[in-house]
């Protein structure tokens, strides 16, 4: 069924976490008729198993329902689902630029949270129609009047807004009224060469990788020759459809249009999320705009508990790129931990559902250092590194000095925690931007704050500070110099590279005590006394000793014992295998995470 | 040395059950008839049980438990004579009975030493009367010394006592104090446990709730220390880790468990060994009792080491002893030398100062035997 192009609507959910997308998106597809109730997984749209158990959606997703209206007509709705997590903004913004309208949904008990102003802006930026939904009305604490307030103060028409209940199925009607209403078709030039723009795509075991695209200009057709304009490599389709959600294939996707296709591409990274698909020949001669390969912000060493492990685990990092443009890693070896690779994430989050996701679906045991930001470093005589591990920064040389990368951070709290977060933004190195108040009991900070101070517990700590009550969302903006210094960690008087760390001078000290008394707490007593110390430069910052183990022996070994005390033996033995051993230390590998832990 | 063999029986019952034992022990039942039906069972046991021990000269005997001393003499003498009858007894054979003071008089001890039992174990623990009550004893400091004197009358020449330390609420101090108090006693031998938490034991409870007040493990060891250095003050030197006798006092049965000897065990959950095939037979009385009277034997589950389970062990149990053991001894018994069979393994435990340096010798330093476990581990297998 080929709908007529002002029949069609592309839009996505915006919200911030936890304020109900995913189940407004199921009772959009369930009210379509897309997907019987009976077939309803719930939350369908988020596919992957760790998203669904994080509640938390990874990859961006469309969906195509036909929604027939009560005078006959039938629209073509294209939902494209949107990464929630401020790691993937990015792909947050690529997958706006693919609609014309927008669901912005907020937690009626909640209210306008950080989040939901990032999506916003974003949306706003993409010139995108807003329909705000404001969701959980069935909650007691529900209080849809005064979210309509902090609507007005942000500066969206609260008569507008949608109450809905997406649990209890109240206001799905209306939305969908209001998208056909009020989200505008999509305009392009049908006949112009061919313009589609790719804002996401997954690898398939039998098909390559599946790009998901919106066609701008032109047509998209199966059997024609494509090309990739960031890379300039062409195909040629072998599958087109849309997903309604299951892949369900088409001659033709004409402009306007929504769905994915096929060209047997190989890698993710040769079809990037932002990249312009268009004929190989006769193509057009200017890609879409605000292309750009994702860039890691986070970068962690990963190594495999046994060094024996290794090639398994480039391997999995493999396979795990095929789907993952924005993770990186290349092969890196530390005196501690021998061979491993160094990889590039996104962001924390990013980095934990990599991590996971080796240890779940490739059984690899691992070792992960502290995570660090990208420093460049100008050494005397005007060498400028970028570096990715601490380790990489060689103070012999000279440093002039180190930039580090600079985040704005817009923090929304109830204005009884103002105070709390200006606290924690200065105690961060925060430099103060603006406060705004979009409504009496609320407040929108915005600092600049490095980036590395953020990757330390910052969301904890705020958490912990507002009860819970605020919420984060930052975007990188710059690197700036800062009078930082590299603390080496030494273990029984040796340095063990993988938890040297970069801070500000002036935290050295209390950082370095900090990770040295971690370190006592988590690596068990070995044979001798083990000093720990902090040093910066080698003046010793911060010392701690792990007392020598005095007694590891059972009392009473009789006839009847001597099986099992030696069953206990070698358990003992085997709980060893699982220990790091750094020089005479027998280390455990939540010590290399330590680091993380400094701010505590 | 002659291949010796030990019989070791276990009476399962006890008046009550204290705080820190996990043993395979269980309280008496009310039933009059159920020390006799134990006895009747073991005896039937010792003369029905298949194997090729029968007809072996045992060194040593052993009634453990269990309180071996809530049984009637005349049924200890029941099980001597099953065992004279299965075996060859040696004259000079050690017979040593586990007893409780508390559970014992004068006229029950004679009995004892005359149906042939030479040796009491006589489990003191503290001299403390409140450490007694809070670890769940129901006998006094004093009756501990009357058991002591009363055991000396009817002509015990051999008397051994066992003592904790590390119990809840006592100093290193306090377990001097019981080894001192216990030493002025007179006895041969000593028995001087570090309390151990087993899980299923109101104190391994009441630990892992975070409940009972217990000595860091520097002072558990400083409280061993001087109990050590009481003994060898009274003449009693340390022969194993937790073991003290003066010379010729050593508990041979004992040793013949250190020194991977065979050994037949009857009763519930008695363990045997017999060269490098263990064996072990049903826990529970019921249960064993059952097994007994429908086919004579009680055995539950076994394991045939592999000659690396035997090496390792036999490693493993003399490292226990004080003398450890002579690299010629390993040679011999194994035929290649300790550092072939487990290369860098003493270099390494050596350099730790785990080991002392002498002339082909292996033997755990003072520091050693307190971390005799990391000592054995590169050892097994």
């Amino acid at each position: 069924m080929e709908a007529q192009r002002d029949h069609i609507r592309n839009f996505c959910i915006i919200a911030h976490i936890d304020h109900g997308k995913s189940t407004l998106a199921d009772r959009l597809i369930e009210a379509t008729g897309t997907l019987a109730a009976r077939e309803m997984h719930e939350q369908v749209l988020d596919s992957m198993d760790l998203e669904r158990e994080r509640g938390i959606t990874i990859k961006a997703q469309a969906v195509r329902l036909d929604y027939r209206r009560e005078d006959g007509e039938v629209y073509e709705l294209n939902l494209i689902d949107t990464p929630g997590h401020v790691d993937f903004s990015y792909e947050v913004s690529r997958s706006l630029a693919a609609c014309e309208g927008a669901i912005l949904v907020i937690d009626a008990a909640q209210g306008v949270e950080a989040q939901t102003l990032a999506n916003l802006y974003l949306a706003l930026e993409h010139d995108l129609e807003i329909i705000p939904v404001i969701n959980k009305i069935d909650l007691p604490q529900a209080d849809p009047e005064r979210v309509r307030e902090e609507l007005e103060r942000i500066g969206i028409d609260p008569d507008g807004a949608v109450l809905a209940s997406a649990k209890e199925g109240r206001g799905i009607a209306e939305i969908l009224e209001a998208v056909v209403d009020r989200v505008p078709p999509p305009t392009g030039d049908a006949d112009a060469p061919l313009k589609a723009l790719v804002f996401d795509s997954h690898f398939d075991a039998y098909r390559g990788v599946v790009c998901h695209v919106r066609v701008v200009d032109g047509a998209l057709r199966s059997g024609g020759r494509i090309r990739l304009m960031a890379t300039g490599a062409a195909y040629e389709v072998t599958d087109l459809g849309t997903f309604r959600p299951a892949p369900t294939l088409a001659g033709t996707l004409g402009a306007g249009e929504v769905g994915f296709f096929a060209a047997g591409i190989k890698n993710v990274r040769d079809a990037r999320v932002g990249d312009t698909v268009t004929a190989a020949e006769r193509g057009s001669p200017s890609p879409l705009p605000g292309y750009r390969p994702a860039v890691p912000m986070v970068f962690a060493g990963l190594y495999p508990s046994e060094p024996s492990r290794y090639d398994v685990l480039r391997e999995a990092l493999e396979r795990l790129q095929l789907n993952d443009a924005a993770l990186s890693f290349e092969p890196e070896t530390s005196g501690a931990l021998g061979f491993g690779f160094r990889c590039g994430f996104l962001g924390l989050l990013h980095l934990e559902i990599v991590q996971e996701r080796l240890e779940r679906e490739f059984d690899m045991d691992l070792v992960v250092t502290a995570p660090s930001v990208v420093y460049t470093i100008h050494y005397q005589g005007g060498a400028v590194e970028r570096i990715e591990n601490p380790a990489a920064l060689h103070p012999e040389r000279g440093v002039e000095q180190i930039d580090e990368p600079y985040v704005e951070a817009t923090v929304i709290a109830p204005t009884t925690y103002v105070g709390a977060v200006m606290e924690l933004c200065q105690e961060r190195r925060g430099q103060f931007k603006t406060i705004d108040y979009p409504s009496p009991d609320r407040a929108v900070l915005t600092y600049l704050v490095p980036l590395g101070e953020i990757m330390y517990d910052f969301f904890d700590q705020l958490k912990s500070r507002t009860r819970g009550y605020a919420s984060l969302d930052y975007q990188l903006v710059d690197s700036r110099p800062g009078d930082l210094v590299r603390v080496d960690v030494l273990l029984n008087a040796e340095v063990i590279d993988a938890l040297s760390f970069i801070c500000h001078r002036d935290q050295a000290e209390g950082q370095g005590r900090a990770v040295c008394e971690k370190l006592r707490e988590v690596i068990p007593r070995q044979l001798f006394d083990v000093p720990i110390q902090a040093a910066v430069g080698g003046r010793v910052l911060a010392r701690e000793t792990i007392r020598a183990l005095r007694k590891d022996v059972l009392a009473k070994c009789y006839g009847g014992d001597i099986t099992r005390k030696r069953k206990l033996l070698e358990k003992q033995k085997e709980g060893k295998k699982r220990m790091r051993r750094l020089g005479q230390v027998e280390v455990p590998q939540e010590a290399f995470m330590a680091v993380l832990r400094r701010g505590d | 040395m002659t291949e010796e063999f030990g019989v070791y029986v276990h009476l399962p019952y006890c008046p009550y059950k204290c705080h820190y034992c996990d043993f395979n022990a269980y309280r008496l039942p009310r039933a009059p008839e159920a020390r006799r039906e134990m006895t009747r069972a073991i005896a039937r046991e010792i003369e029905r049980a298949p194997g090729e021990d029968r007809g072996k000269k045992v060194g040593s005997v052993f009634f453990g438990g269990g309180t071996p001393s809530l049984f009637a003499p005349d049924e200890i003498a029941e099980i001597l004579r099953a065992i004279s009858g299965r075996y060859a007894r040696s004259r000079r054979a050690e017979v040593t009975l586990e007893c409780n003071p508390g559970t014992v008089d004068l006229a029950a001890l004679v009995a004892l030493r005359r149906a042939g039992v030479n040796r009491l174990s006589i489990g003191a623990q503290s001299f403390r009367e409140e450490t007694l009550t809070r670890i769940g004893r129901l006998h006094t400091p004093e009756e501990t010394r009357s058991a002591v004197a009363m055991a000396r009358e009817a002509g015990f020449r051999n008397i051994s006592l066992d003592i904790i330390y590390g119990l809840p609420g006592e100093t290193p101090e306090d377990a001097e104090e019981s080894a001192r108090i216990a030493l002025s006693l007179g006895v041969e031998h000593l028995s001087a446990y570090a309390l151990e938490l087993e899980e299923r034991t109101l104190f391994g409870r009441l630990e892992a709730q975070g409940k009972l007040e217990l000595l860091p493990d520097d002072e558990v060891v400083r409280a061993g220390e001087l109990v050590g250095a009481a003994c060898e003050a009274a003449g009693l030197q340390r022969y194993e880790v937790s073991n003290f006798a003066r010379p010729g006092r050593r508990s041979r049965h004992n040793m013949l468990y250190w020194h991977q000897g065979s050994y037949r065990g009857f009763g519930p959950g008695a363990h045997s060994h017999l060269s490098g095939h263990r064996f072990w037979n049903a826990s529970p009385p019921g249960v064993y009792l059952s097994r007994v009277a429908a086919g004579g034997e009680a055995r539950e589950e076994g394991e045939v080491l592999s000659s690396e389970a035997v090496m390792g062990e036999w490693v493993y149990l003399r490292l226990r002893l004080a003398e450890g053991f002579a690299l010629r001894a390993f040679a011999q018994r194994f035929g290649q030398s300790l550092d072939a069979a487990y290369p860098g393994v003493r270099r390494d435990l050596l350099a730790q100062g785990l080991l002392e340096r002498l002339p082909g010798w292996v033997r755990p330093t003072a520091r050693g035997r307190w971390l005799l476990h990391r000592v054995a581990a590169p050892f097994l297998a």
